[in-house]
């Protein structure tokens, strides 16, 4: 369908663009801060390669993404908490989509939510003493709200073809 | 074929409203657990480091060997002042007061919530 090298490229610009993503997020304080929440920006051309090009693309450009935001912005430490996440909303919308029973937004609702669920895990085992029931509302809500406009987002990217 | 596109429709939406509607029953119940409790007690890597009274304005330095956190006490609500983790989360994070919270500096591994003293099942579980 599309030419290797015009895949390559335009996978090597959604890395960059992704990178920039991460970065915008983590400089914009979320008024409701709890750890684990976040706008998921990059989740939304995580979306958009995982239904234009296949789970591989899809699997590279998350971890390239998390790999150098992890290095230029954080430590080790930020990059394995960032992968868990990845990791169950990535796990989550792949089973979605692969089920059929989901239209785009709806996938990228579970993934918000499930990055969520995922990160507030890792945080409760890597530190403990933490009250997930405290926080698992405030996700969960947090997760649908910004699963929802990521995915709108998505598919108009996606319907139009620009990718 | 009728069924089914109304069902593509649809299903984002009722999806959005199942979570929501789980978060909100999470909501209530974790209210329903809600300890009035007038201390906070500061956790650092699971372990209690110390507990204080919400009544008594303090400022009080919290150090771990990652780092330190202040943990400000003012008007009956704690919170951190300040902290010198890269992501400041736990400073951004709103006050905790008697009606419960917490908050949580992960790059320090460092809790501040309110002493429940086996008052919480909830928290027991979790913990």
């Amino acid at each position: 369908m599309q030419s290797p090298t015009r895949k390559t490229a335009v996978l090597g610009l959604l890395i960059a663009l992704s990178l920039m993503f991460s970065y915008i997020e983590s400089v914009i304080p979320v008024p409701l801060v709890v750890p684990g929440a976040k706008l998921g920006l990059p989740n939304t051309l995580i979306l958009l390669v995982l239904y234009t090009y296949g789970v591989k693309e899809a699997v590279l450009v998350n971890a390239a993404r998390i790999m150098l935001s992890g290095f230029l912005f954080g430590n080790m430490f930020g990059i394995l908490y960032s992968l868990a996440g990845a990791a169950v909303s990535f796990a989550v919308m792949l089973l979605a989509k692969k089920s059929t029973l989901f239209p785009m937004k709806a996938v990228s609702i579970l993934g918000g939510v499930f990055h969520n669920i995922g990160q507030i895990l890792v945080a409760a085992f890597l530190v403990s003493g933490i009250s997930v029931m405290a926080y698992l509302p405030v996700l969960l809500a947090a997760g649908v709200v910004t699963g929802l406009c990521n995915g709108i987002l998505a598919e108009m990217i996606y319907k139009r073809g620009i990718v | 074929m009728k069924l089914s596109d109304k069902y593509k429709k649809n299903i984002t939406w009722i999806l959005a409203g199942a979570v929501l509607a789980v978060a909100l029953l999470l909501f209530i119940i974790s209210q329903a657990f809600l300890l009035d409790s007038d201390q906070v007690v500061v956790l650092v890597d699971g372990r209690e480091r110390g507990s204080y009274f919400l009544g008594e304005d303090a400022e009080i330095r919290v150090e771990t060997e990652h780092g330190y956190n202040v943990l400000t006490i003012r008007d009956g609500r704690a919170y951190v002042s300040e902290a010198d983790c890269e992501n400041q989360v736990c400073v951004h994070t709103q006050p905790i007061g008697r009606a419960g919270g917490q908050i949580v500096c992960l790059p320090h591994r460092v809790v501040i919530r309110l002493k429940t003293e086996g008052k919480s099942e909830i928290d027991a579980v979790t913990n």
